[in-house]
């Protein structure tokens, strides 16, 4: 399938899908679960590093994991858990190019004529 | 083509590889947070550490992560041959030490492969041992993650995790020739006084390190300045490991305590996934097995597009003076290249010795675009051993380390 390159910048910079609101505090996306993200996520690092990613809902679990298994974070109730995973599947999905190389972002293009 | 990897030192070969014991292979997309209020006043000179902040660096910085504290530069402000501190990367673990006082400053040298324990002052450090100064290139492992696809979990870093300082201390083997190393000796592991940013004070967030041939080397330095001035806080002040050619995450900051080890070192970010890529390469979203990942020591051949900007609007008929960095890991860089017909052809640009070993080398060419439209100019350096840096991203690997494809900056010449 053929994702179209306008659709990559986007996700570039917003980190999530476009036309979805954001809360101004952190950049996250507003939606189901955000509340539990912001309090259990954001304890030890910030927003930034969950912007940042994209995954699947296994390998969001195995982000959790590692971080309670060797980063000492508290363990999820599992019904939390459910719901963070939930939001980040959700909100914070992979990307699905499968470019060997992205072109230039638009920041780094001569401005259109 | 890949039996020998570049991103893999033969260094440590033979030794038990350090079995890893999690994986979470994440997909990421890059997030950018420009900072557009760091300009601010220089540091001022005070007995404590200054607090490790952005106040001073370049505005055009590029913040990644506030918490750890990640930053990058971008290619046009990397075009001074000395990296200036306002343009030098940051990437934080942890939390960074605050109040440090570099006169109660004191590095514990120990572990299995020592004769004896020694501590030492900042002061006896300088008053002891010859004082150097070199210049010595830093690059973050995961500098150009943001290019791999699938995604790889991490700060989404694109060029701008390079830098080239010039630092000032002493060579860590005439150090460590203190403590007395014996012929066990394998691995040098650092700790510094940062905290973990789960808070638990007990807690180590990274303690790596090198191969015992790498602390060996003239230029493996311990560094208390950069630049001339007093190592800040936010670049691992008042003392770090400097093991230019290795992955950033090997030259500790704020080290207070070496160990010399019998075996290679285990601290945190050394076992795990982190700074570790595929023994043999994978097809791009493979699962890796620990027992098949190997720790990462020379970085591979790389280079930047310092001047012009990528973005520029060219008048016709005028020849463009095009110039940057070349660097390549523990090698040295042999020729330079550079295309605007997308690799078609290449031409060969000038290219300046390294200053001193691991230092990066300067290079410059004329291009003369043929008429009116849009081009990329890419560079490609290779290296000694003829390694060249390739135009797609090279072999993918869970954590998104070692991407040295082709620099590429974009121009309109108008009709």
């Amino acid at each position: 399938m053929r994702v179209p390159t306008a659709w990559f910048a986007v996700a570039l910079v917003t980190g999530a899908l476009a036309g979805q609101e954001t809360d101004p505090d952190t950049g996250l996306v507003k939606a189901r679960g955000f509340a539990d993200v912001v309090q259990h996520c954001t304890e030890c690092h910030d927003a930034s590093l969950i912007r940042q990613t994209r995954a699947r809902r296994e390998e969001w679990r195995g982000l959790l994991e590692w971080m309670t298994s060797v980063q000492e974070m508290e363990p999820l109730d599992e019904q939390v858990e459910r719901g963070v995973l939930d939001y980040l599947a959700t909100n914070y999905g992979p990307k699905t190019s499968r470019q060997r190389r992205p072109p230039l972002p638009d920041h780094l293009l001569p401005p259109a004529r | 083509m890949h039996e020998r990897h570049q991103g893999l030192g033969s260094s440590a070969g033979g030794l038990d590889r350090r079995r890893f014991l999690t994986r979470s292979a994440l997909l990421a997309a890059g997030a950018w947070i420009g900072d557009r209020g760091l300009r601010g006043a220089g540091q001022a000179a005070t007995a404590q550490q200054p607090p490790a902040t952005l106040e001073g660096k370049d505005p055009g910085i590029v913040v990644l992560s506030q918490n750890p504290l990640c930053a990058e530069t971008p290619a046009h402000l990397l075009d001074d041959a000395v990296t200036p501190a306002s343009r030098m990367f940051v990437r934080h673990n942890g939390v960074a030490p605050i109040g440090a006082d570099p006169a109660k400053w004191t590095l514990q040298l120990a572990g299995e492969a020592v004769e004896r324990s020694v501590g030492l002052s900042l002061a006896e450090l300088r008053e002891t041992f010859e004082v150097h100064t070199l210049q010595l290139q830093l690059e973050c492992g995961g500098n150009g993650r943001s290019e791999f696809q699938p995604a790889a979990s991490g700060n989404q870093w694109t060029t701008g995790a390079i830098g080239c300082p010039r630092w000032t201390g002493v060579r860590l083997r005439d150090v460590l020739a203190r403590a007395g190393v014996r012929d066990d000796a394998v691995y040098v592991g650092y700790y510094g006084t940062d905290t973990h940013l789960n808070g638990d004070p007990r807690a180590v967030p990274i303690s790596r390190g090198f191969p015992i041939e790498k602390a060996m080397q003239a230029e493996t330095m311990l560094a208390w300045a950069m630049n001339d001035e007093p190592l800040a806080t936010v670049h691992g002040g008042p003392l770090r490991l400097v093991a230019g050619g290795f992955p950033g995450s090997a030259s500790g900051k704020w080290v207070s305590r070496l160990v010399v080890r019998d075996r290679i070192h285990d601290g945190p970010k050394m076992t795990g996934m982190s700074y570790k890529v595929p023994c043999k390469p994978v097809a791009p979203g493979s699962t890796v097995e620990p027992s098949d990942m190997c720790i990462i020591e020379s970085m591979p051949v790389k280079s930047l597009i310092t001047s012009p900007r990528s973005g520029l609007v060219q008048r016709p008929g005028r020849p463009l003076d095009v110039r940057g960095h070349a660097w390549a890991g523990e090698r040295a860089v042999a020729s330079m290249a550079c295309s605007i017909d997308f690799g078609q052809t290449w031409s060969p640009c000038e290219l300046d010795p390294p200053v001193n070993r691991l230092a990066w080398q300067h290079w410059r060419t004329r291009i003369d675009p043929p008429g009116p439209g849009y081009y990329e100019i890419w560079a490609r350096a290779t290296d000694d051993a003829g390694d060249a840096q390739p135009m797609v991203v090279p072999g993918w690997n869970p954590r998104g380390y070692l991407n040295n494809a082709c620099h590429r900056i974009a121009l309109r010449v108008r009709a």
